[in-house]
């Protein structure tokens, strides 16, 4: 049985929404009751451009990883060995 | 939008002071945190180019490459985020001072978060306390404010100058206690 590689964006994919859900939930915290404090905003722009940071340096790791490639496993999808 | 107790203020009342936890206490925790960003982002040059340079191993697979950097990579923008969020529980964790009352805002956590006040003409007693090496040296300790009776024991922990500042409350309970008398 042939999985392509980029089967794995699939958890990274729901950890990224689950990681944007919980930003989300913190930057309201900082909108609701400190948005008037300069320091406030200094953070919370350095936590979006670290956020961006880490995105991109991922990108640029994973560029050259063959993403249109399959791995072939010894098992089919009914669990039957192939061996 | 903004439910800041700044704006909680009741009409005449103004605020003399706010303090935050000494900066040592959020430090402590972020340098612990960075430490272990720092190790995660190294992680993949160890487990990639270092046995390959080496001569150890051939390198890994695409697919086992790819894996760790993906999990190397939600583990950073989680710890990160730990990092924010850690933050805005040492930001939003103050103690107001006005010309009225004292206003405690405890954030313990992202979600749980108690705002308690005590008038000022209930305090009889003000205290402070540094203890331990780095506290002396760093010059920060706890402050309590004792109350007549039974009534709450309010405890500001970490308090940056913790002598000055409690000069500071009694002064303006001084002022306070100056006012209510003059007044008819």
């Amino acid at each position: 049985m042939d999985i392509p590689i980029s089967v794995l964006f699939v958890p990274y994919v729901i950890g990224l929404i689950m990681y944007v859900i919980v930003s989300l939930l913190a930057l309201y915290h900082v909108a609701r009751y400190e948005s008037f404090f300069a320091a406030a905003r200094v953070v919370t722009f350095a936590f979006i451009v670290g956020t961006l940071l880490i995105l991109i340096i991922t990108l640029q790791s994973i560029s050259d990883v063959p993403w249109g490639s399959t791995v072939t496993t010894p098992f089919t999808v009914s669990g039957q060995s192939q061996l | 939008m903004n439910e800041s107790p700044f704006r909680e203020l009741v009409p005449g009342e103004q605020i003399i002071y706010v303090f935050r936890k000494h900066p040592f206490v959020f430090m402590g925790t972020a340098l612990r945190q960075l430490l272990v960003m720092m190790l995660f982002f190294v992680m993949p040059l160890l487990i990639f180019d270092l046995p390959v340079q080496s001569g150890w191993s051939e390198g890994m697979s695409p697919v086992a490459r790819a894996a760790v950097l993906l999990v190397v990579s939600l583990v950073e923008l989680f710890l990160w985020l730990s990092l924010f969020i850690s933050w805005l529980e040492y930001y939003l964790d103050v103690w107001i001072v006005t010309n009225k009352r004292l206003i405690n805002v405890d954030q313990r956590r992202l979600f749980s978060r108690s705002v308690s006040e005590l008038p000022l003409e209930k305090i009889q007693d003000c205290t402070s306390d540094v203890r331990g090496v780095m506290r002396t040296i760093f010059r920060f300790g706890d402050i309590d404010v004792q109350t007549a009776g039974e009534e709450e024991k309010f405890t500001f922990k970490n308090i940056p100058d913790p002598e000055m500042h409690r000069s500071d409350i009694l002064r303006v309970i001084d002022a306070h206690v100056r006012d209510r008398s003059h007044s008819p």
